[in-house]
């Protein structure tokens, strides 16, 4: 998806609060949609694309869920509902705030819950977005010049000030193609990385990831290391860069944030080249939750292969620690050991 | 041929100039535009038939009127700079058929001043007439002038030769004069051109604000803030490695591709108040930006300037659909 081609012709606003909230039954629902602000619409349809760029993924409706459950389909039947007619949008949107207050626990604090209609890559979607703890944001319950209950939503007076370590929980569902009534759909939460696969995706939007973590991981780690053995010609960049690779998918960070690891450990020119790369391989270049079970015994040790036939393995700290690498324009590659022989033996 | 016959017989033929002079100017528009020059004005008209029967009849100078008079179809060109003039006869050389040039300064002894401009008679080409054979061999002419040389042409056409009473010499001298300066304000303006392209940002600079026509037609409305422009441009013109101009064409190709995009992020700007718009979105360089940010982020967040709030990148980058900078 096209995230710079969103926009959101309606939106309605709900409160949704949290179970542990004196009084609260469930959630406080718009009867109507919200009247046309710029400001606010600006606002929720740049941090909806902004959540979904960076955490969005894939994501499809569960079936194996959905025969435990038939209450898991509530949300995207409401979202279909929503993407056949704009007419739909009010009572669908109460649909899918009434499952957001069903499916919460205590742990989920309070929040407003923005159900939009409007369009991606010219083609109509829905959107969902779950605002927690936002201090730029309030929504201030009245009553429109129909009677009807509404959300006014107020800002921050600065929009580039508001705060942006703010919660969101996110969707966006749109038609497959101008012909193609089937729907495409990403889901991304900030919050916590695993809950994607938890609370928000598979109780709440009856969903599921299209690439699993395990696939995801593999998908990426095997992007990332042809990147490197074929986009990058400098031996010490390439053993820099694998050894930061296996030290991402050896250490105990859950996510995987591929701008953020390039950022970190690739030169500036190599940043976009890398991302193109994963994204030409089908792997993501958004964060998403790692799994390294598929690729266990790809990542334990380091492998260096030479044109001479010798080969160097070991784990990637002690590679770090020991090893080290130099272009010598005399010699070429300059492989430099520090260590201490304590065994040699021969090998078939 | 007596005045009325030379006036009749012109009428027969105008329609074929009308026609003429709007294919050639609408020829010669293209062109100038694909060829990245900043035309002030190109207009096209045919002769009026009292002027051309006038002209005809004054002094016997023609024989055959019809066929000697070669400014039946005429375009004008007004630009800003005289370098624009050479491009510009470039083109023309390049897209037309072209007879003469006569550059008037060249006719002028170095003692006298008079008209400056450039003329050229031309016709089309045999593409150019194929859906209209009538005007095969027709020629028009083309006059190009700088705006200063075009105000002089203005005004001393109106108030030398329009006037009913002839003006004394002392007085036409006077406005004669002044052609001397619009030559010095030309070559002025052409140094001040040269020393400014060494100047450090000054190039770079320029090739942004050119991209205002495409700001423009993107559906932006609000006036861009030029300091805003030369800070960024210089910081950020350089990333990609080619001459501003072709920095110009690849952004012109990038909103080709992100029109929708574009006039996405615009028409929300246009919607907030000013005071609460990122500032960026106002610019001339935001397609620039937007590709930069798509195609090579971390090197324009590394060449910011200091001077321009970061934030507003960042703030772009999410508009942009690209999400803000891992934290």
């Amino acid at each position: 998806m096209q995230f710079n081609t969103l926009r959101l012709d309606d939106i309605v606003v709900h409160r949704v609060p949290g179970r542990g909230e004196p009084g609260a039954t469930g959630p406080l629902l718009s009867e109507a949609t919200s009247p046309r602000d710029p400001r606010v619409f600006g606002f929720f349809r740049q941090r909806l694309s902004g959540v979904m760029a960076r955490k969005g993924l894939p994501v499809e409706p569960d079936p194996a869920a959905l025969a435990l459950d038939a209450t898991v389909g509530t949300v995207m039947t409401a979202v279909r509902a929503i993407i056949d007619d704009t007419a739909n949008l009010v009572t669908a949107s109460q649909t899918i705030a009434q499952r957001l207050w069903d499916t919460q626990d205590r742990r989920n604090p309070a929040g407003i819950l923005v159900v939009a209609r409007g369009s991606i890559d010219d083609l109509a979607c829905a959107g969902i977005l779950k605002l927690e703890h936002e201090r730029g944001v309030q929504a201030e319950q009245e009553t429109n010049d129909r009677g009807q209950l509404v959300f006014r939503v107020i800002l921050h007076d600065d929009l580039l000030l508001t705060d942006r370590t703010a919660v969101f929980k996110g969707a966006i569902v749109r038609i497959a193609g101008p012909t193609d009534n089937a729907l495409v759909s990403e889901a991304s939460d900030l919050q916590n990385l695993r809950d994607v696969a938890g609370f928000f995706l598979r109780k709440f939007l009856g969903c599921k990831l299209v690439d699993d973590p395990p696939e995801a991981t593999r998908k990426y780690f095997e992007a990332a290391e042809d990147f490197v053995n074929s986009e990058v010609r400098d031996p010490e960049k390439r053993a820099r860069y694998e050894g930061a690779l296996l030290a991402q998918m050896n250490s105990a960070v859950e996510a995987v944030d591929p701008d953020r690891f390039a950022r970190e450990n690739f030169d500036a020119d190599e940043h976009q080249q890398f991302l193109d790369h994963l994204s030409a391989k089908g792997a993501s270049t958004r964060s998403f939750t790692k799994d390294t079970s598929r690729i266990t015994g790809r990542i334990r040790r380091i492998s260096y292969g030479f044109r001479s036939g010798i080969r160097l393995v070991g784990q990637p700290e002690a590679m770090a620690d020991h090893v080290e690498i130099a272009t010598d324009e005399a010699v070429g590659t300059r492989v430099t050991i520090t260590d201490e022989i304590t065994g040699m033996k021969g090998a078939g | 041929m007596e005045y009325s016959e030379i006036v009749m017989a012109y009428q027969a033929e105008l329609d074929a100039y009308v026609q003429l002079a709007e294919l050639a100017r609408r020829e010669l528009g293209t062109a100038v535009r694909e060829a990245g020059v900043h035309a002030q004005a190109i207009t096209g008209r045919a002769k009026d038939p009292t002027s051309f029967g006038v002209k005809a009849c004054l002094g016997r100078r023609y024989k055959d009127p019809l066929s000697e008079i070669e400014d039946k179809a005429g375009v004008r060109v007004v630009l800003a700079y005289e370098r624009d003039v050479r491009a510009v006869l470039d083109v023309v050389r390049r897209r037309f058929v072209v007879s003469s040039v006569e550059r008037k300064l060249d006719a002028l002894d170095y003692d006298k001043n008079g008209y400056l401009g450039t003329h050229v008679i031309a016709t089309l080409t045999g593409e150019q007439v194929a859906g209209s054979p009538e005007l095969a061999g027709l020629r028009f002419e083309i006059q190009i002038r700088t705006i200063a040389q075009s105000a002089w042409a203005e005004v001393s056409h109106a108030q030398l030769y329009k006037p009913a009473a002839e003006v004394p010499d002392s007085l036409k001298r006077r406005i004669y004069r002044l052609v001397a300066v619009v030559e010095l304000f030309d070559d002025q303006v052409e140094q001040f051109l040269e020393e400014a392209a060494r100047t450090s940002g000054y190039r770079e600079s320029v090739a942004v604000t050119g991209m205002d026509e495409l700001m423009a037609r993107l559906g932006s409305t609000r006036l861009a803030d030029r300091r805003l422009t030369s800070e960024i441009s210089a910081a950020v013109v350089p990333l990609y490695g080619t001459e501003p101009a072709e920095v110009v064409a690849a952004v012109a190709d990038f909103a080709h591709i992100n029109e929708d995009g574009l006039r996405n992020v615009i028409r929300e700007a246009e919607e907030l108040n000013a005071a609460d718009i990122n500032p960026l979105t106002a610019q001339p360089e935001l397609p620039m930006l937007c590709e930069r940010l798509e195609n090579d982020r971390i090197n324009v967040e590394q060449a910011w300037p200091d001077q321009v709030p970061f934030e507003w990148l960042d703030d772009l980058a999410e508009k942009w659909g690209l999400g803000r900078k891992p934290t």
